[in-house]
């Protein structure tokens, strides 16, 4: 029979001192941390993890306390409690016997952990009398518990959750970051960001969880190299992520750089937490940040700040960060995705909409969540959310590319984006309209057809002669479908006319004609840009008057305000 | 009365975790000092000085501390929030305690009588267990018995004991009396209500 002595000098010499007979193979453990270990949990799994390591044993012999002072800090119960909950050691089901002059009813009322006294393949003497040990203990079953008993055992105890993670939020925060990082991804042939989870995992409490939680869900190398998810994300190279979390230095940084880092992205952390005590100073410090790093994603945090956790939601620091990038004062079109734990008593839909986010992803918690596969898929919806978010940081752009120009307050322009920030196809149709009824509504005050012949900038300052040289092709509906320009092409226009060409003139609006002149003899675009322009008239008459869906999508739009809208834009403001 | 000096870098703890109740009670004990940052200088006017772990832990100084008041004898709290193990070090000189703990009722209660009522020994014992302080000191009793071979009735032969836990035993039987291992645990019951 092997059996494990553990103790701190506090049982009888005899007990570590004498032959305890031929037939037990014992071994003697001293367990004493030091004044640095501060950390219970962490000091017990370095110290039983050694001890266990290659050893088996058939009974675990320890004190009700390590303590060489106090012996009612009863780290004996937190020690069996370790062992039964940590199944690495491969002795999570061997009977531990207590040693000590203590009742265990003492013990019990004074320990929130007592109950473990009472759970199956636990025992316990007051004797300090070797022989009567071992003749007890010769005496005793030493089967390993079943697995109903162990349930039992898990149904029993009372672990504390430590306060750090006395919500919800903290222990999501390192269990997701763990969960993504080592069962998640497959890092294939990179090596795994170290993420500096062992206090964590050390945790009592954590230790519980996994235990609660059984074995089914584990993730093995096998699952996670057929199934386990690519550690980059496609689509955002060259972005601009910017990472507001208070607990960024749980492993996230680490990770969410390794992440970004193998997409080509940029990564900015703010990494000032500690340095602003004061709630107010933190939210203008992180403001500041917002501001001077243009991001094309900011990865949010909700509670950034201690004081949050006694606030209503609308009061805690995420939110009033979140305002400050949606501001319109500022850029409305920023993207925020919150990246938050979760929370039940919050909707997070709710909040996305309430807040103007792209969207949110909740870092997954051990007591709500341990599918591997609602990790995974936890894990996509952030990719998912970022490329959405760094899709849609054109429009961030296009904000700031009009301001201080004159056309900053440009309704048709502010509308286009305010519609393209919804991303549904719902908008799509009034996209193209808003688009057109900026190009025309614009050459219509800025522009006239003097003469017949001519188009002149209203202000005077510009004219140029079109009659002969612009000329439309028509379909039977006498819809304008191609247009050409001719000045440099003269030699064209007898080939052109013959081939069903009409001056411009013709054009019984005179509006295409106008638009087409001013876009090729004043702001120089060439020919297929004009023609461009004339599809996107083509369709808007289309949509808006058969009421069919556009077949343009959001992608088409934005080379359309790139190339034509941009462009009108810069040759407005470099002749001002 | 005895000065308690309370350091924690992150303002609103207090607040959040006493409740504002709890909170006010604690800003309003005149024997309370709170501070955000430590001054090493400072810290030897007070009985008892209690400061936030990870300040500490980050800015290298708890060897220093621990050294300062061990040698006046003053009494040290570390409280964090990442340990839920409450522990008494250095012969009941230093308490490591989970924040929760620590920001309690219970806690402040202490404090408050230790405004006006003259307490000199088993400080960290008396806030860690409150009406139950004496049983660490029993429970120490009854272990140095059966740790060196008492009966129920009969104490151990002094012989076998070493010098410290002489000392120790000494102590113990000045403060509670001299009981055997029986009474002591009659004792333990009767204050546990058992």
């Amino acid at each position: 029979m092997r059996i494990l002595l553990l103790h701190n000098n506090n049982v009888p010499f005899s007990f570590i001192s004498e032959n305890w007979g031929d037939d037990i193979d014992l071994e003697i453990e001293i367990i004493k941390p030091s004044t640095d270990d501060n950390d219970y949990d962490v000091f017990v799994s370095q110290q039983l993890g050694t001890i266990f390591s290659n050893n088996t044993f058939d009974l675990i012999i320890l004190p009700y306390s390590f303590s060489e002072y106090n012996p009612i800090e009863y780290t004996g119960l937190i020690v069996a409690a370790h062992i039964r909950l940590t199944p690495e050691w491969n002795h999570s089901r061997k009977p531990i016997l207590f040693v000590g002059p203590e009742e265990t009813k003492q013990v019990a009322k004074l320990s929130e952990m007592g109950s473990i006294l009472f759970s199956p393949g636990i025992c316990s003497t007051r004797t300090n009398s070797l022989p009567n040990l071992i003749g007890g203990i010769k005496e005793l079953s030493l089967e390993e518990i079943t697995d109903s008993e162990f349930s039992e055992f898990l149904n029993r105890i009372q672990i504390p959750r430590p306060s750090n993670y006395a919500t919800h939020h903290s222990i999501a925060n390192e269990w997701a970051v763990m969960r993504w990082t080592n069962d998640v991804i497959n890092w294939g042939e990179q090596e795994m960001p170290i993420i500096g989870t062992k206090s964590f995992t050390s945790m009592l409490y954590f230790k519980y969880l996994m235990a609660k939680a059984g074995s089914g869900e584990k993730v093995s190398e096998k699952w996670k190299k057929k199934n386990g998810a690519d550690p980059k994300i496609n689509g955002i190279s060259g972005k601009r992520v910017a990472y507001i979390d208070d607990e960024y230095d749980k492993g996230w940084g680490v990770l969410l750089s390794k992440i970004f880092e193998n997409s080509g992205a940029e990564l900015h952390i703010y990494d000032k937490f500690k340095e602003y005590k004061d709630r107010e100073d933190l939210i203008t410090s992180i403001n500041d940040f917002v501001d001077d790093i243009d991001a094309d994603c900011f990865l949010l945090d909700l509670r950034l700040h201690d004081d949050d956790f006694d606030r209503t939601k609308d009061e805690i620091s995420g939110h009033k960060i979140a305002a400050h990038i949606k501001d319109p004062k500022i850029n409305r079109a920023r993207q925020v995705v919150i990246f938050s734990a979760s929370d039940k008593v919050w909707n997070m839909k709710e909040e996305v909409q309430k807040i103007g986010a792209t969207d949110y992803v909740l870092k997954e918690s051990p007591e709500a969540n341990f599918s591997k596969i609602d990790s995974l898929n936890g894990f996509n919806e952030f990719k998912k959310a970022v490329k959405k978010a760094c899709d849609l940081s054109y429009l961030k752009d296009y904000i700031n590319f009009l301001k201080g120009t004159t056309f900053e307050k440009s309704f048709p322009l502010n509308n286009y984006i305010d519609l393209a920030l919804l991303n549904s196809k719902n908008v799509l149709n009034s996209c193209v309209i808003g688009l057109n009824v900026f190009i025309e509504d614009y050459v219509e005050d800025k522009f006239a057809l003097i003469d017949s012949l001519n188009i002149q900038k209203k202000d005077g300052k510009w004219k140029s002669k079109i009659f002969g040289l612009v000329k439309f092709k028509k379909d039977i509906n006498r819809d304008i479908k191609e247009v050409v320009c001719t000045r440099t092409l003269s030699e064209s226009i007898n080939y052109k006319k013959i081939d069903g060409w009409e001056d411009a003139i013709i054009d019984e609006t005179h509006r295409s004609t106008k638009i087409v002149g001013a876009l090729f003899y004043y702001y120089g675009f060439r020919n297929p840009e004009c023609n461009r322009v004339l599809e996107f008239r083509a369709e808007r008459n289309s949509v808006a008057h058969e009421g069919r869906s556009t077949n343009f999508d959001f992608e088409k739009l934005k080379l359309f305000f790139d190339d034509i809208i941009v462009n009108i834009i810069k040759k407005e403001e470099s002749a001002k | 009365m005895k000065k308690i000096l309370i350091v924690d870098d992150r303002p609103m703890r207090q607040k959040n975790q006493l409740g504002k109740d709890l909170f006010d009670k604690l800003c309003s004990l005149d024997n309370i000092t709170r501070d955000f940052m430590l001054d090493v200088n400072k810290i030897t006017s007070y009985d008892i000085v209690a400061i936030h772990y990870s300040l500490l832990d980050n800015s290298g100084q708890i060897k220093e501390i621990r050294d300062v008041l061990s040698k006046r004898g003053k009494c040290l709290i570390l409280f964090s929030g990442g340990n839920p193990t409450n522990r008494i070090i250095n012969g009941g000189r230093e308490a490591l305690v989970s924040s929760s703990l620590f920001y309690s009722k219970k806690t402040i209660d202490f404090f408050e009588q230790l405004q006006s009522v003259e307490i000199n020994k088993h400080l960290l014992e008396k806030m860690l267990y409150g009406k139950n302080w004496k049983v660490a000191f029993l429970e120490r009793y009854a272990q140095l018995l059966w740790v060196n071979g008492a009966t129920m009735d009969k104490w151990p032969d002094m012989e076998d004991l070493t010098d410290d836990e002489i000392q120790v035993l000494n102590e113990l039987e000045i403060e509670f009396g001299h009981k055997s291992f029986k009474e002591i645990n009659e004792d333990i019951n009767r204050i546990l209500k058992i």
